[in-house]
Order: structure tokens, then C-alpha cells, then sequence
């Protein structure tokens, strides 16, 4: 995947992170289960999102 | 997060889940949890940098995210966050309760209503015995489920339930109203027992 996201903390900032509230969400693309890639200005053109990360395999 | 993509498509929102795996094992995911929304893709973590839930971790296995939620806004609202949420490790979760609280604090909603779903014993049962293919459901190697700090399957089924018993003493205690107590049904069974707290937002 083309990162195209900034570089927004180092690891050793980790522990005290930057709040991101209120923030421009980091610009992202990711692929879908069918391998197509998704933006996060197409998610949002029209309604709000919850964005949900985690480790995956639960 | 199946039982809040109901409630949040019914509010607007669009929830959308990004793991640390390939566009393949998602969709696996997906089909055998039968999940009604997409995982997208974040493979190398970096959109889990992006936002300042990478998981601390060492360099030689692969990076990966931690449990972290964020409410955006649309694009003609500028895209910025309403709400964060980032836990401290790869394997804690934010309260569902508290999900409920915040999008509707962020929607602006001055009655709120929250439920908290407690899983009857038998369920909890059930729901372990269902997942011991792969053995522990979870983890792939003996390794991993050995590994300090990881939690097999089981003891984290009762930990949610032990949780969900949590927030609704938490609940009570901070001024929410307890407004009725239904059975939590799944078709025709009784699975457990649904707690539904409202209060007056300011």
C-alpha cells in the first residue's frame, strides 16, 4: 500500500499521544475485501464515519 | 461491533473497520463472524500511525493497531475528528455503553439513551464452545497464546461479561436512569438481558 498518510508521532511519544480531536483526519487509503482501494474523502463526502481500528483476527 | 452497526446506521453514521490483515483474511472474517459491514485493509499499519494508535511494539514482528475508534466528520464539515478513542494496548476495548454516550453527545442528542447488553451464563458458554476450532479460536501459534499479557478466547468471553456487569453499575452510580430491562433476543432465544439507561443531556 502507497503510504500516503503523514508521519504524525514517533514511537517514544506514544505513551503521552497527541490528541487528534478536532483535527483534520489524516488523509488514508486502504483496500477493500475485493482488493479495491477506498479513500477516506469518499467515505465522507456525504455522512459522517466511525473509523475503527484494531489489530484484526478476533 | 456488530450490535452497534444497527444503531449507527440508524443515527447516519457509517462504520467502517480497518485490521491489520489482508484484503483475503478479512473477507474470511467476515463470512464466518458474518459481519454486516467491511474490513478495509490496513496491512502495514500505517494508517494506524496516522492516527497515533500503533501499537508499542518490537521491530521484528509485524506492526499492528491499537483497539481505537474515531468519529469523523463529512467533507463539507471539514473532515476533522469529533471524537477519539485510543486504547492503551492492541486488546482494549472502549465500553459499548460509552460508544452509545459519545456519538450521541457528538450528534447533539439532549436525551441520550444507552443500553448494556449482559450475556446470560449459558450464552457465554456457548459462544466459547463455538470457538474452539482453530483450539482457543484466536491465536495461531502456542506461542502466541502463551505470550505474557494475551488472553485466550475464553477468559475474554467472561471478561466481557464480567464488563458488561461493570457498566451497568457504572451507569447506575453516574446519574443515568435505568428505563427498562427487555430480554436480549436472538430470533426465538433469550440470550441475555438488555439494560436501558437514559438521562438528560446538558
Amino acid at each position: 500500500m502507497e503510504k500516503i498518510a503523514p508521519h504524525l508521532v514517533g514511537p517514544e511519544e506514544l505513551a503521552g499521544r497527541t490528541p487528534l480531536l478536532g483535527q483534520p483526519a489524516p488523509e488514508f487509503q486502504m483496500k477493500d475485501e475485493a482488493g479495491n482501494y477506498v479513500t477516506l474523502r469518499r467515505l465522507v463526502r456525504q455522512r459522517p464515519i466511525l473509523l475503527h481500528l484494531y489489530r484484526g483476527e478476533w | 461491533m456488530r450490535q452497534h452497526y444497527w444503531e449507527l446506521r440508524g443515527l447516519g453514521i457509517e462504520l467502517v473497520a480497518a485490521a491489520n490483515d489482508t484484503p483475503e483474511t478479512n473477507r474470511d472474517l467476515r463470512e464466518r463472524y458474518d459481519l454486516p459491514f467491511m474490513i478495509l485493509s490496513d496491512e502495514n499499519a500505517n494508517v494506524a500511525e496516522a492516527y497515533g494508535s500503533l501499537h508499542e511494539n518490537d521491530s521484528t514482528r509485524p506492526r499492528i493497531s491499537r483497539v481505537s475508534m474515531f468519529i469523523i466528520r463529512p467533507a463539507d464539515e471539514g473532515s476533522t475528528i469529533a471524537w477519539e478513542y485510543v486504547g492503551p494496548t492492541s486488546r482494549h476495548r472502549v465500553a459499548p455503553s460509552r460508544l452509545s454516550q459519545e456519538i450521541q453527545t457528538y450528534l447533539g442528542m439532549r436525551h441520550q439513551t444507552v443500553s448494556v447488553i449482559v450475556p446470560s451464563a449459558w450464552q457465554v458458554e456457548r459462544v466459547i464452545a463455538g470457538f474452539q476450532d482453530p483450539p482457543f479460536g484466536l491465536y495461531r501459534t502456542p506461542a502466541e497464546i502463551n505470550e505474557p499479557g494475551v488472553m485466550v478466547y475464553r477468559d475474554y468471553m467472561r471478561e466481557l461479561a464480567m464488563q458488561a456487569h461493570g457498566e451497568v453499575f457504572r451507569l447506575q452510580s453516574s446519574g443515568w436512569t435505568l428505563a427498562a430491562v427487555p430480554p436480549e433476543m436472538e430470533g426465538d432465544i433469550a440470550v441475555g438481558q438488555r439494560y436501558v439507561f437514559t438521562r438528560d443531556g446538558g
